[in-house]
C-alpha cells in the first residue's frame, strides 16, 4: 500500500517530463494541419476549409447552407469552422499564414479589407468570375469589395447602421415617422419634442467608431486621403476636416448636452436603456432588427441615420463581412472553393440567409423581383425593409457620374486601431472639455502615426 | 564561480552529508531549466531584440530602428499617461488595501467563542476569485441601468457618479474592484502575522496599563512590520501588473484613463493592428520599473523593518 | 511566513482584549456581508428573469420569481461545459508539472553538490522578479510559430516549471533533519528512493500548500489564455466568461451572465469551502500569489 503514492508521483514525474520534452521540439510536428491544400487524386472529393465568425443562431444558418452545398454535389466537401468574433477570425487567419494552417475560405470583416490585400495570399474573385457575374450584386456591396479590376471578395453578410425608435414615445410626443432624408437640425427638433413630452433621453448609442464613420459617409465626408484609400494607399486621415468635425460635434454633443446617456464604448448597455424606456431612439446595426422586435415591450420602428446640415444625404457604407478566397497554390482546390462561394451567393441561399439572420441579400435580382416567400417576409417585417431601402438608395455615384468614395467606405491597414482612437476622441470631448475639432486633430495625429507605422512595411 | 560554490557549500546540508554526485543533480534540474530557459530567459533577450525593431503586423518582417521605439515612447504623452495611471493605481490600491486588511485581521484575531469560522469564510472568499470574475461582478454593480452601487448611494442621498464612463471615476472604480479581490489574500497574510506575535508582549503591555489602541500602535504594528513590508512588496508588484479587471471593466478607457503600462503593452501587441516592437519596448520599461521598485523597497524600507 | 501555521486558541490575549464580544461580532458581520456581497448578488441575479432585472424601478437583490432559465441560456449560448473542461486540463497539467518539477529541482538544490550550483540557483531566484509581461510577447510568437496556438500544449507549456516552487521546496527540504538521510544511507537507499520514501512524505504540508497555490494561479490565469486562444472551443473559463460578457449581442443579459459567472466560480469556491484550512495555511506559507 505504502508504495502507491510514490508510484503515482513517479508516473506524474514521467508525464511532466514528457510534456516538457514535447515543448522542446514541438516545431517538428506542426505542419500537418493544412490538409486541404494538397491536390486531391481524381475521384476523391476535395476538402475545403471554411472559417466563419457566425455564432449561435447565425452559425446554425451557415451550417444549414454548408450542408445544402455538400448534399448538392460530391466533388467537394466543405468543412465549416466557427472561429469566434471577427477580430478572433482575423487574428487566427494572420497567425495561420505563419503556421501553414490557413483555410481555403475565410469570412472576414469590412475593416480587414486592406490587410487582406496586403497579405498577398488572396485569389481575387474577379480572376475566377465570368464576365458580367459581378453585375448580379447590389452596387454597394459590389463596390465596397472591389478594386480597380473588379470584385476581390464576395459580400456575404452585409449590414448597416439604422435608427430604431420607440413608436409609442413618438406618438406621445406627437411626432410622425422621421423622413428618410433628415439632417442634424431635424434630428434635434425631434429630440426637443421628445424631451418636452417627458422622455428622459432622446437617443442612446455607444461611443464606438462605427456611427461616426457611417454618419460621416452619409454626410459625404471622407475618412482617409487617396479617395478614402480607394485609389491609392491611404497615408493620412481626413476626418478632422470639414464634415468630420460637424458630424463629431453632433455625436459627442448629443452626449455632452445630455440628450444621450454616456454609456461608453458599448454595444449592449445602450440596448438596456432603450428597452427600459429611458431613451426614445437608438443607433444600432440592421443585424439587430429581429432582436429589437422580439425583446421590446413596445412597438419598435426604424428610420435612416441622419446627415449633417451642410450636406445632402449620401447613404451608408456596407458593413458586415465578406468571403475571401485564400490561395492554396493548387488551381483545382481554388476552383472548388470558388464553386462553394458562388453557391453561397445564389438566390436560394441568399433568401435563406436573409430571412434567417437579418443580413441583407446581396443580389440585385432579389430586390427587383423578390420571390413570394421573401416578399411575404418583408410584409411581416417592415424593419428589414427600411434597412434594405437605406442601402439601395445610397448614392454610389455623384451627380456628375464620378464615384462617390464617401459611401464606399475607408480602406486602410490599421483601420481597427484607428477605430479605437475615435473612441478616445469621444472621451477627450466628454471628459476633458475639448472641442470636436481639437479632439479630432489629436485623433488624426495618432491615426496618421498608425498609418505610417503600418505602411512602412508595404510599398506605395 | 568557484568562490560561490565554496560559499554555498558551507550553507547546505549537502556538504555536511558529504555528497558528491554531480551528474545526477543536473538530471533533477533539467526539466525545470528547460522550461525556464525557453520561456523566461530566452524571451528576455527576444523581448529586447523586438523592442529595437518595428515588427510587421503579420508575417515576421522587422525594420531595425535602434532605440527609436524608446525615444518615441519618451516623447509621447500617451506613454507618460500610462506611467501615471500605473502609479496612481498603485497609490489607490496599496495603502488602502493593506490598511483595510490589517484592521480586519485585528478584528478576526479577537478570540470569539463562536462564529469565527463563519466570518472568516465570508472575509477570505475573494481569495479564490479571479480577476476576470471580479471584473464581471463589479461591472454589474457599477452598471448605470441595473447596477447596485448607485442605487445604494441613492438611498444615502448621494447622486452616484457614472463609474466606468467618467474619466475621473473609472480609475477609482477599477481600484475598488482590485482592492476587493486582493483583500482575502491580504487579510490571510496579515492575520498570520498577527497570530505570530508573542503573547507575552501583550501581557507586558497590559501590566504597563496600556489601552487597546496603544497596544495596537506600540506592540502589534511594530511587531507586524515584516508582514506589512512583505504585503507592500507583493501588493505594489500586483498593482503594477493589474490587467484582468481593466480588460473587463473599462478596456483601458474612457479615453486612456485606465490604460496602465500592462494594458498598453497588450493593446499595442494584440488589439486591432499590432505594433509589437513598440509594445516590447513598453514591456521592457515596465519590467525595469518593477525590478527597480523591488530593489528600492528592499534597500530603503528593509532596513527599518523590525524583525523578531 | 512559515510561522503563520500558529492557530488561534480561545484564550489568547490580543490587542483587542478589552472590548466586549458584541461589537466585534457586529463589526465582523457587517464587514463579512459587505465583502461577500458581490458574490451573493451574482448568485441571486443568476436566478432572476431578465425582464425583471431590466424592468424593475430599482435594483433588487432577491428575484420576485425564481428561474433556472438563465443557466440554460448561458449553457446553450456559450460552451461552458467545454470551458470548464479546458480549465481543468490546463490547470491540472500545470499544477502537476509545477509540483513535480519543483520537488525534483528543490531536492537537487537542497541535497546535491555540483558545479555551477550557486549560479543556477541565482538564475532561479532571478527569474522570480522577471514579470510575465516582459516575456509574453516572445512566448506568444514562439508558441504560435510552433503551431500551438489554440492547443492545450500552448496553454500550459510556458508554465510547467515554477521558480517560486523550486525555491519553496528547496527551503523546506533543507530544514529536514540530517539523521534521516544517514539512516537511509545505512539502509543502502538511493537518492531517488530517499526522495520518494522520506522527503516527500515528510513534506506533505509544504507540497500541498504549493499545490493549492499552483492550482489557484493556474485556474485564474487571464492574460496568457486570452492571447493564445482564439477558438471558442479552446477557451478557459476565465476567457469564456469575458467573451460571454463582451460579445453580448443585444441588451446585456445579466441573468445569463451571472449564471455563467456562478458556473465559473463554482470549482474554486468548492475548493475554498472544502479545503479552507489548508488553503489559508498554504497562502500564509507560500505568501505569494499569481
Amino acid at each position: 500500500m505504502k508504495s502507491r503514492p510514490i508510484r503515482l508521483l513517479a508516473l506524474l514525474a514521467v508525464f511532466a517530463l514528457v510534456v516538457a520534452a514535447c515543448g522542446g521540439d514541438g516545431a517538428t510536428d506542426t505542419t500537418a494541419g493544412a490538409a486541404a491544400t494538397t491536390a486531391a487524386p481524381s475521384g476523391e472529393p476535395i476538402t475545403i476549409e471554411f472559417w466563419h465568425a457566425m455564432a449561435d443562431d447565425l452559425g446554425a444558418v451557415v451550417d444549414e447552407l454548408v450542408d445544402r452545398y455538400n448534399a448538392s454535389q460530391d466533388a467537394v466537401v466543405v468543412n465549416a469552422t466557427f472561429q469566434g468574433s471577427y477580430d478572433d477570425t482575423y487574428n487566427a487567419l494572420l497567425a495561420s499564414f505563419d503556421t501553414g494552417t490557413a483555410p481555403n475560405i475565410v469570412q472576414n470583416f469590412d475593416l480587414a479589407a486592406q490587410t487582406m490585400f496586403d497579405t498577398g495570399r488572396l485569389v481575387p474573385a474577379h480572376q475566377l468570375m465570368a464576365a458580367g457575374d459581378a453585375d448580379a450584386f447590389l452596387a454597394a456591396p459590389r463596390d465596397y469589395y472591389s478594386d480597380e479590376t473588379g470584385m476581390v471578395a464576395l459580400a456575404f453578410n452585409s449590414s448597416t447602421p439604422i435608427v430604431y425608435y420607440n413608436a409609442e414615445m413618438f406618438e406621445a410626443a406627437g411626432l410622425d415617422a422621421p423622413a428618410d432624408d433628415w439632417n442634424f437640425s431635424d434630428f434635434m427638433e425631434t429630440c426637443d419634442a421628445l424631451e418636452a413630452s417627458g422622455v428622459q433621453f432622446c437617443v442612446t448609442f455607444g461611443t464606438v467608431g462605427w456611427y461616426f464613420e457611417q454618419i460621416l459617409a452619409n454626410s459625404g465626408g471622407l475618412y482617409f486621403n487617396e479617395d478614402n484609400g480607394r485609389t491609392g494607399r491611404a497615408t493620412e486621415v481626413e476626418f478632422n476636416k470639414g464634415q468630420g468635425v460637424e458630424v463629431f460635434d453632433f455625436l459627442s454633443g448629443l452626449i455632452a448636452d445630455g440628450h444621450a446617456p454616456n454609456l461608453g464604448n458599448t454595444w449592449s448597455d445602450t440596448d438596456s436603456v432603450f428597452f427600459a424606456g429611458e431613451a426614445a431612439m437608438i443607433f444600432d446595426s440592421t443585424a439587430g432588427a429581429r432582436g429589437f422586435q422580439d425583446n421590446a415591450d413596445f412597438e419598435v420602428k426604424t428610420a435612416f441615420i441622419p446627415h449633417s446640415d451642410s450636406s445632402d444625404r449620401n447613404g451608408v457604407v456596407i458593413g458586415g463581412a465578406a468571403l475571401w478566397l485564400i490561395d492554396s497554390g493548387d488551381d483545382a482546390v481554388n476552383q472548388a472553393a470558388w464553386d462553394f462561394m458562388k453557391f453561397m451567393t445564389e438566390a436560394d441561399q441568399q433568401v435563406t440567409w436573409h430571412t434567417g439572420t437579418g443580413y441583407f441579400p446581396v443580389l440585385a435580382s432579389l430586390q427587383d423581383s423578390p420571390p413570394s416567400d421573401l416578399a411575404s417576409f418583408w410584409d411581416e417585417n417592415p424593419n428589414f425593409v427600411t434597412a434594405i431601402r437605406q442601402l439601395a438608395t445610397t448614392d454610389t455615384q455623384n451627380a456628375d457620374g464620378s464615384v462617390n468614395y464617401a459611401v464606399l467606405g475607408g480602406r486602410a491597414g490599421p483601420f481597427p486601431e484607428i477605430r479605437r482612437i475615435i473612441v478616445e476622441a469621444y472621451s477627450a470631448v466628454l471628459d476633458e472639455g475639448k472641442t470636436a475639432q481639437e479632439a479630432l486633430d489629436e485623433a488624426a495625429e495618432k491615426a496618421n502615426q498608425a498609418l505610417a507605422d503600418y505602411n512602412a512595411f508595404f510599398d506605395g | 564561480m568557484a568562490v560561490a560554490v565554496e560559499r554555498s557549500n558551507t550553507q547546505t546540508p549537502a556538504k555536511r552529508l558529504g555528497l558528491r554526485r554531480n551528474w545526477k543533480a543536473y538530471l533533477y534540474l533539467l526539466p525545470t531549466f528547460a522550461v525556464l530557459g525557453t520561456f523566461v530567459y530566452f524571451p528576455i533577450y527576444d523581448s529586447f531584440r523586438l523592442s529595437l525593431n518595428r515588427v510587421a503586423p503579420f508575417g515576421s518582417d522587422l525594420i531595425f530602428v535602434g532605440f527609436g521605439n524608446y525615444t518615441r515612447l519618451f516623447q509621447s504623452p500617451d506613454f507618460w499617461n500610462t506611467v501615471q495611471v500605473s502609479l496612481w493605481f498603485m497609490v489607490g490600491t496599496v495603502p488602502v488595501g493593506i490598511a483595510l486588511a490589517v484592521a480586519i485581521a485585528l478584528l478576526l484575531s479577537y478570540p470569539l467563542r463562536r462564529l469565527n469560522w463563519f466570518y472568516r469564510t465570508l472575509i477570505f472568499v475573494p481569495v479564490v476569485i479571479s480577476s476576470a470574475v471580479a471584473g464581471v461582478l463589479f461591472r454589474l454593480l457599477y452598471n448605470p441601468v441595473v447596477g447596485f452601487f448607485n442605487h445604494w448611494l441613492d438611498l444615502l442621498g448621494i447622486d452616484g457618479p457614472n463609474w466606468l464612463n467618467d474619466k475621473s471615476w473609472a480609475l477609482v472604480a477599477v481600484c475598488i474592484t482590485v482592492v476587493w479581490r486582493q483583500l482575502g489574500f491580504n487579510v490571510i497574510i496579515a492575520l498570520a502575522g498577527i497570530q505570530n506575535i508573542d503573547e507575552q508582549l501583550y501581557e507586558a503591555a497590559k501590566v504597563d496599563g496600556a489601552s487597546a489602541l496603544r497596544r495596537i500602535w506600540h506592540v502589534t504594528l511594530p511587531m507586524l512590520s515584516p508582514t506589512l513590508f512583505f504585503l507592500m512588496v507583493v501588493n505594489i508588484i500586483t498593482s503594477l501588473q493589474a490587467f484582468g479587471e481593466i480588460n473587463i471593466l473599462t478596456d483601458g478607457g474612457p479615453g486612456e484613463a485606465t490604460t496602465n503600462l500592462v494594458y498598453s503593452v497588450f493593446v499595442d501587441a494584440f488589439v486591432g493592428t499590432s505594433f509589437r516592437g513598440l509594445a516590447s519596448a513598453q514591456a521592457f520599461l515596465l519590467a525595469l520599473l518593477i525590478i527597480f521598485i523591488s530593489f528600492a523597497q528592499f534597500r530603503g524600507l528593509g532596513k527599518r523593518v523590525h524583525y523578531q | 511566513m512559515t510561522a503563520a501555521t500558529h492557530t488561534q486558541s480561545v484564550n489568547r490575549r490580543t490587542a483587542l482584549r478589552r472590548f466586549g464580544d458584541l461589537p466585534v461580532h457586529v463589526a465582523l458581520l457587517v464587514i463579512g456581508i459587505v465583502i461577500a456581497m458581490p458574490i451573493v448578488i451574482a448568485f441571486f441575479i443568476s436566478f432572476t428573469p431578465l425582464r425583471e432585472i431590466v424592468g424593475r424601478a430599482t435594483p433588487e437583490i432577491l428575484p420576485e420569481t425564481w428561474t433556472l432559465a438563465n443557466y440554460g441560456k448561458a449553457w446553450n449560448a456559450s460552451p461552458f461545459g467545454r470551458y470548464l473542461f479546458n480549465s481543468f486540463v490546463q490547470t491540472g497539467v500545470i499544477t502537476i508539472a509545477q509540483v513535480v518539477l519543483s520537488v525534483l529541482a528543490g531536492y537537487a538544490f537542497a541535497m546535491f553538490e555540483f558545479r555551477g550550483k550557486a549560479f543556477l540557483f541565482a538564475l532561479v531566484i532571478g527569474s522570480l522578479i522577471v514579470p510575465f509581461e516582459l516575456t509574453f510577447i516572445p512566448n506568444f510568437l514562439l508558441i504560435s510559430a510552433w503551431g500551438m496556438g489554440n492547443t492545450y500544449a500552448g496553454l500550459t507549456i510556458p508554465f510547467l516549471a515554477s521558480a517560486f516552487g523550486v525555491f519553496m521546496m528547496r527551503q523546506f527540504f533543507m530544514s529536514l533533519p540530517r539523521d534521516l538521510y544517514d539512516a537511509a544511507k545505512i539502509d543502502g537507499a538511493g537518492d531517488f528512493y530517499y526522495l520518494m520514501r522520506v522527503v516527500v512524505p515528510l513534506s506533505k504540508g509544504a507540497i500541498s500548500a504549493f499545490t493549492i497555490f499552483a492550482f489557484l494561479s493556474a485556474w485564474n490565469q487571464f492574460l496568457w489564455p486570452l492571447v493564445i486562444t482564439n477558438e471558442e472551443m479552446m477557451r478557459t473559463t476565465q476567457i469564456g466568461i469575458r467573451f460571454f460578457l463582451v460579445n453580448q449581442e443585444r441588451a446585456t443579459d445579466w441573468g445569463a451572465i451571472m449564471a455563467g459567472t456562478v458556473l465559473v466560480m463554482i470549482p474554486t469556491l468548492l475548493v475554498f469551502l472544502l479545503a479552507q484550512r489548508q488553503l489559508v495555511k498554504g497562502i500564509a506559507m507560500s505568501g505569494l500569489k499569481g
